[in-house]
C-alpha cells in the first residue's frame, strides 16, 4: 500500500495539536483542582505575618531573626523579603529581634534569658522582641 | 490598575516601536506582514529600555521621585520625535487579516482554530497557577520581587538592594526585572503582586508571539501555527513563566536575538540594521541574568566560525560593528554595575585554582552531569520524541542556502551556550546535586524557544502538495 504523504502530514499534525492540547488541559485541570482545595499560599501568609512587624519597627537598618525551626533558612528568607529594605540578620545582636519557635510556651523563658521584652505577638509562633535597656 | 500598567509602558514600548520601525530593513510591500513581529520586538525592547533609563535615573537623581519620572518621560518624548522624523514614507497597502483567514485553506484555519483554542487554555493556566502562587516560585519572591522591593521600598538607599548582607539572595544579578517591577511600582504608588505577574505574562506571551510571528514572517503561517502549537505543548515554560523566573525574558531575549540573525541573512547584503537590533536585543539577555554574559561569548565565537566557513572576514568585521554598535550603551551600563555597585557572583568568588582543578579531574562529576542532562531533556520532550522526527520525515529538510549561515551559527550558539552550562556544572562550588536539582529545568527552557524556531526553521512545507489535495 502506498503511503500518502498528505494524510501522513495531516496525521502528525493533528498528533500534535491533541498532544499539546492533552497537556496543558491536564495541568489546568491540576491546577484548578489545587485552587478549590484552596491550598494556602505559604509565601503570601508569612508576607502579610512578617509584614506586620514593620508597624512596630523604627527606622532600624537590620533586625535579628531566631528560630528553633527544621527549615529556619527558608523563614528567615520569607522575613527579609517581607521587610525589605530592613535587613534580617540570623544573629541576637541587634536591638529589635523576631522570634520565630516551635512551642510559644518557652518563649518567657527565652526572653528572661536574653533579657529581651515582647513588644507584639505576629502570630502563633512569631514574635517581635526588643532588648531590654 | 490595569490601565495605569499599560499607561508605563506606552512611552518605552512606543520608542522602542519606533526604533524597529527605523532600523527594520525589509521596507517594501510586504513590510505590513511584519506588524505582529515588530510589535512583539518592540514590547521586549521596551521593557528592556524602560528597566536600563529607570536604574540611569536612581544612579543620577539617588532616588526615584517626581523629577526623576520627569526627566524619564522627556528622554522617551525626544526619542520619539527623533524617531518620527527620521523615518521613511512607506507605502501603505492596505492588509486585512480576517479577510486572508477567511480565503485560507481549509488546513490554515484548523490550524488557527487549534491555535487560539490552546492559547487561551495557556493562558488560562498561567492565570490559575499565578492565583495559586501570587509571589512566585523561590527565584522569584527570594532574588527578583526581592531586589525590587528593596529599589521601591529603599528610597535614597535604594543601593541597599545589592548589599552582601543578604548574600544568599546574589545581589550581583543583573536588574531588567526588578527595575522594570520596581519602576511600575513606583507609577502606582504600591508594591502589588499584580504587576510581576503582568511582567511575567508579558514575557512568557511575547516568546509564544514572536516565535509564531517570525516564522509566519520569514517560511510561512503553517510553520508558524505548527510552530506555536509544539511549543504551547511545552507546559513547562508556561509554567515556569507563572513563577516568575528571569529564565523566561532570558529566553525571549536570546530567540529576538537569533530571529534576527536570520532576518539579517534574508535582508539586502549591505545593509546591517537587524544586527544594531540583535545586539540591543543580546544586551539585554545580559540585562536580565548572567547566562547572558556566556551568549555573548557564545555569539561571538560562532560568528568568527561562520565567517571562516561562509562570508569572509570584510564581512565579519561590519556585521560585528553593527552588532557591537546595538550592544555598546547596555554593555557600558552592565559594566558599571558589576564593577561599582555588586558583590562578586558567588559561582566566580567560589572558585580557587587548587579546588577547580580538582572538580574539572574529576570524571564522576562529568558522569553525573552527563546523566543529568539526558535525564532532563527527556523530562522536558515526552511525548514529542516521537512527533518532531516524524515532521522532519514527512515534510522534508528545508535547505535554504540563505539562511546556511544563520543556521550554522545559531546552532552554534546553543551547543556553545549548552557547553558552558555543563562546564559551570562542573566547577560549582555549591553540592553539586543541589545545584542541578534546582536550575538545570530552567536552563533547557531558556534555550526551548530558540530550539523550536531553528527546528522549524530547518523543516520543508510542502504549499505545492497540500494545495492540490486540499481543492481535490
Amino acid at each position: 500500500m502506498k503511503f500518502d504523504k498528505l494524510i501522513g502530514i495531516k496525521i502528525v499534525i493533528i498528533l500534535i495539536v491533541l498532544i499539546s492540547f492533552q497537556s496543558i488541559s491536564k495541568d489546568c485541570l491540576e491546577e484548578f483542582k489545587s485552587i478549590i482545595r484552596h491550598e494556602s499560599d505559604e509565601i503570601t501568609k508569612y508576607d502579610q505575618i512578617y509584614g506586620e512587624l514593620k508597624n512596630y519597627l523604627p527606622e532600624c537598618e537590620m533586625v535579628g531573626y531566631l528560630s528553633d525551626k527544621t527549615s529556619n533558612a527558608k523563614f528567615l528568607f520569607l522575613a527579609q523579603y517581607a521587610l525589605a529594605p530592613i535587613f534580617v540578620v540570623n544573629n541576637l545582636n541587634q536591638q529589635f529581634l523576631i522570634a520565630d519557635i516551635r512551642n510559644p510556651d518557652e518563649i518567657e523563658k527565652f526572653t528572661n534569658a536574653h533579657h529581651l521584652t515582647i513588644i507584639h505577638r505576629a502570630s502563633q509562633n512569631i514574635f517581635l522582641l526588643k532588648k531590654s535597656l | 490598575m490595569l490601565i495605569m500598567f499599560v499607561i508605563t509602558l506606552v512611552l518605552p514600548t512606543w520608542t522602542a516601536f519606533l526604533a524597529v520601525c527605523y532600523l527594520w530593513q525589509d521596507q517594501d510591500e510586504l513590510g505590513h506582514a511584519a506588524i505582529p513581529l515588530k510589535c512583539s520586538f518592540a514590547i521586549g525592547l521596551g521593557l528592556g529600555l524602560a528597566s536600563c533609563v529607570f536604574f540611569i535615573c536612581l544612579l543620577l537623581f539617588n532616588a526615584e521621585g517626581f523629577f526623576s519620572d520627569i526627566v524619564e518621560n522627556l528622554f522617551y518624548i525626544t526619542l520619539i520625535f527623533l524617531f518620527y522624523f527620521l523615518s521613511k514614507p512607506h507605502k501603505k497597502r492596505r492588509y486585512n487579516p480576517l479577510k486572508e483567514l477567511i480565503h485560507s485553506p481549509k488546513q490554515n484555519r484548523f490550524l488557527l482554530v487549534s491555535f487560539i483554542t490552546i492559547l487561551l487554555l495557556s493562558i488560562l493556566y498561567f492565570l490559575m497557577i499565578s492565583v495559586n502562587n501570587p509571589h512566585g516560585s523561590w527565584d522569584a519572591w527570594a532574588i527578583w520581587n526581592m531586589r525590587a522591593r528593596f529599589l521601591f521600598r529603599g528610597g535614597d538607599q535604594w543601593y541597599n538592594a545589592f548589599s552582601n548582607v543578604y548574600a544568599w539572595s546574589h545581589p550581583d544579578y543583573p536588574l531588567l526585572i526588578p527595575a522594570n517591577i520596581s519602576r511600575i511600582w513606583n507609577y502606582l504608588g504600591n508594591d502589588t503582586v499584580i504587576i510581576p505577574i503582568s511582567i511575567a505574562f508579558l514575557f512568557t506571551f511575547l516568546t509564544i508571539a514572536i516565535l509564531v510571528s517570525s516564522l509566519s514572517y520569514i517560511q510561512s503561517s503553517k510553520h508558524g501555527l505548527l510552530a506555536g502549537l509544539v511549543f504551547m505543548g511545552f507546559t513547562k515554560f508556561i509554567q515556569r513563566g507563572a513563577t516568575k523566573c528571569a529564565d523566561i525574558p532570558f529566553a525571549f531575549y536570546l530567540l529576538a536575538t537569533i530571529i534576527l540573525i536570520y532576518l539579517h541573512d534574508k535582508a539586502k547584503k549591505n545593509d546591517n540594521h537587524y544586527l544594531y537590533i540583535a545586539g540591543m536585543m543580546a544586551g539585554l539577555c545580559t540585562w536580565t541574568k548572567n547566562e547572558g554574559l556566556l551568549m555573548i561569548l557564545s555569539l561571538l565565537i560562532a560568528h568568527i566560525f561562520a565567517a571562516i566557513h561562509t562570508t569572509g572576514w570584510k564581512q565579519y568585521l561590519t556585521e560585528l560593528k553593527a552588532f557591537i554598535i546595538g550592544l555598546f550603551p547596555i554593555a557600558v551600563l552592565l559594566a558599571y554595575f558589576k564593577i561599582q555597585l555588586v558583590p562578586p557572583n558567588d559561582l566566580v568568588f567560589g572558585q580557587a585554582v587548587h579546588t577547580t582543578m580538582t572538580r574539572l579531574l574529576d570524571l564522576s562529576r562529568y558522569i553525573f552531569v552527563g546523566k543529568s542532562f539526558v535525564f532532563e531533556f527527556f523530562e522536558i520532550v515526552k511525548g514529542r520524541i516521537i512527533v518532531l522526527p516524524a515532521l522532519f520525515f514527512l515534510f522534508g529538510f528545508s535547505y535554504r542556502k540563505i539562511f546556511k549561515r544563520s543556521n550554522y551559527l545559531s546552532i552554534m550558539v546553543l551547543l556553545l551556550m549548552l557547553s558552558g552550562y555543563f562546564t559551570v556544572y562542573i566547577i560549582t562550588p555549591h553540592d553539586l546535586k543541589w545545584h542541578l536539582n534546582t536550575s538545570l529545568e530552567r536552563l533547557f527552557l531558556q534555550l526551548l524557544p530558540s530550539v523550536i524556531f531553528i527546528f522549524f526553521m530547518s523543516l520543508n512545507m510542502p504549499e505545492g502538495i497540500t494545495k492540490a489535495k486540499l481543492n481535490q
